[in-house]
């Protein structure tokens, strides 16, 4: 009683496992044969978008430091 | 407080949770309490794992935290994007894809029903004493300057608490946490509107910075690797990105916010917004703290902002004493007040710098006098908790806000702490039920189940209590939080690490390597602790999660390739 077993949950999250892996697939070590891909999900934008905005967030702080910053 | 303060507290409570009874009564079985029926949508996740972290410590204490030490502490954040974005890539697939309840029964699929069992115990024991002080915290200070019995605002906190999470599951979690972060939002942009507006008229927002700048206030980034200070620039990206690692892809109470996640999709852009919120959410937190700062640099503020303090050394034989110091505080206060607005005046730089000289050099004697007025507090109750950074903030709540206002961001204070008591006891229940119980219990009615885990959740609500009405007052008390965290957190994800990763380590081996490795780092913490090395509790999360990996890699190389 340790997973879910819903057949219709599954089938929901295979198939976006199907759509979403047409992306970039990376190999990992293989640990066992029913996790042994990790997939990078999705468009990637979004994570670049992530860390971009957040070094835009540092240099933000950069500027603010340097303006009002006594260091 | 005012009869309207107390209505508007009370109907945002009562609303929040009666709202969050009436949408999640009926519960079909485990799957449904745990992970919320698997409904939720990706801004749904993202409040929720918002509001998990933020505690009513966040609200109470990082003001504090740059009222006194500036802006720097928003460098511990830095490292929680890179970490949503690993969680994001590599835990969330395959935590949807073997379609685990908790974290921890994944290790059972990579190692053996041991180390499961193991990192569920070390969740259950940091986490359980996390959430009697997600309580005890704004309990501790609320019950100080409002003079409200701590026992039963404990008590209160915690059954709020109780009673929607018990009957509702996770959906009532992520629900109620919906209401708790419009009210806190809400409240915390309308005390910043009011900050500015409490400045004198010469003052808006660049002077304000000004000034806090120019008493070391805007100091955000420290590049140096200095192990002294707790929060430098490395000390965030490295520290900050494995304990954000370690609690938002390990941590039960965040992994079953993202377990509800409609799709994987919904559950990683969840994650994603979290990520691109949170920073700039606790910048602004701090810089509500900075304009605090300034507020009391035209405004007086008493010698130590907790109330209790003041009230038992007024009662004691140093009365005297403490009353001139205050007068000698309020002499300075008026001094500085006059050069702040002469400062703002003049244009020549070096007219500026000697002003500038003047006001650190007044501030400086204030520091003092503050020195001297916690050394009278020390001589009158040797006991007396000092630190006053957690009063800082509802000081300024509750003598100038206007009416109405207060009673809004004291249900900014008590919905904080309850949304993330909520998911530490949803979490800590489930836990409990699934990977102990139900894992060595099996065979019984889905009913039964359902049943042991709302008993369960009950029990832990009823431990935190115990917990929060146990707990002493620590130097900071967000640090406390995360320095317990810190003691467990590198241990647990150098595990889920070498499950992903590290395909030649096995179940045995990161069993061994897991017991002996908490001992370590708990061992270094004690070194700190009594000064014999010097370590920031961030790196523990580093050394704790590197360690357990060597000392498995080691274990197996003994074993050879047996399990």
């Amino acid at each position: 009683m340790t997973k879910q077993t819903d057949p219709q949950k599954t089938q929901v999250a295979e198939a976006e496992n199907s759509e979403l892996s047409k992306s970039v697939i990376m190999d990992t070590p293989e640990v066992n044969n029913e996790f042994s891909k990790v997939d990078f999900k999705g468009s990637k934008w979004i994570y670049f978008m992530v860390i971009g905005l957040n070094a835009i967030y540092i240099l933000l702080f950069y500027w603010i430091n340097l303006l009002y910053g006594n260091s | 407080m005012s009869s309207i303060d107390w209505i508007i507290l009370g109907l945002v409570l009562a609303f929040i949770v009666l709202y969050g009874l009436a949408k999640t009564r009926n519960q079909s079985g485990v799957s449904d309490f745990v992970t919320g029926g698997n409904k939720a949508s990706w801004w749904t996740i993202g409040l929720s794992v918002m509001a998990t972290q933020a505690s009513a410590i966040t609200f109470l204490s990082t003001p504090g935290q740059a009222f006194h030490d500036g802006m720097g502490f928003v460098q511990f954040y830095f490292g929680l994007p890179i970490a949503m974005v690993l969680i994001s890539l590599f835990f969330v697939p395959i935590y949807h894809r073997l379609k685990v309840f908790t974290a921890y029964a994944y290790l059972e699929d990579r190692f053996n029903v041991q180390t499961r069992t193991l990192t569920a115990v070390f969740f259950l024991i940091q986490r359980g004493l996390a959430a009697g002080i997600t309580i005890f915290a704004p309990s501790i200070i609320l019950s100080a300057v409002l003079g409200w019995d701590l026992v039963w605002l404990n008590i209160l906190i915690g059954s709020l608490v109780v009673v929607y999470t018990v009957t509702g599951g996770t959906r009532a979690v992520n629900i109620t946490q919906k209401q708790q972060m419009g009210v806190i939002f809400g409240g915390m942009f309308l005390a910043f509107l009011m900050l500015l507006n409490f400045l004198p008229l010469e003052v808006g927002l660049e002077e304000a910075l000004t000034i806090a700048g120019a008493q070391d206030k805007m100091n955000i980034l420290d590049f140096s690797f200095d192990f002294d200070n707790r929060y430098t620039f490395w000390s965030g990206i490295i520290g900050g990105s494995f304990l954000a690692l370690s609690y938002f892809g390990t941590d039960q109470s965040q992994v079953q916010r993202y377990l509800s996640g409609r799709t994987l999709r919904q559950s990683q852009m969840g994650l994603i917004m979290n990520g691109m919120l949170k920073v700039p959410m606790q910048f602004f937190i701090l810089l509500i703290g900075v304009l605090v700062f300034v507020f009391y640099q035209f405004n007086a503020s008493p010698l130590n902002f907790n109330p209790t303090n003041e009230r038992m050394v007024m009662d004691s034989p140093y009365a005297a004493q403490y009353k001139v110091l205050d007068q000698e505080k309020d002499l300075l206060m008026g001094q500085i007040q006059t050069l702040q607005l002469a400062y703002l005046d003049v244009e020549d730089p070096a007219q500026k710098d000697v002003l500038q000289k003047e006001i650190s050099a007044l501030n400086t004697q204030q520091l003092s006098l503050r020195k001297e007025a916690r050394e009278l507090i020390l001589a009158a109750d040797k006991d007396a908790e000092t630190n006053d950074k957690d009063y800082v903030f509802i000081h300024f709540i509750l003598t100038q806000l206007p009416v109405g206002l207060i009673g809004l961001l004291l249900a900014v204070i008590l919905s904080a702490a309850m949304s993330s008591t909520a998911s530490e006891i949803n979490a800590l229940g489930a836990t409990t039920a699934v990977d102990l119980y139900q894992r060595h219990r099996p065979g019984h009615s889905e009913k039964h189940y359902l049943k042991i885990t709302q008993y369960f959740t009950l029990i832990w609500g009823g431990i935190a209590i115990l917990v929060a009405c146990t707990a002493p007052l620590f130097d900071n008390l967000i640090q406390l939080v995360n320095i317990i965290g810190s003691i467990f957190y590198g241990n647990i994800l150098g595990v889920f690490l070498a499950a992903f990763f590290i395909r030649h380590i096995k179940g045995l081996s990161i069993f061994w390597a897991a017991l002996i490795n908490q001992g370590f780092v708990i061992s270094l913490f004690v070194l700190d602790l009594f000064e014999v090395i010097k370590l920031p509790y961030l790196w523990l999360n580093v050394i704790g999660c590197v360690a357990v990996i060597l000392i498995a890699l080691i274990v197996q190389f003994f074993q050879g390739d047996k399990d």
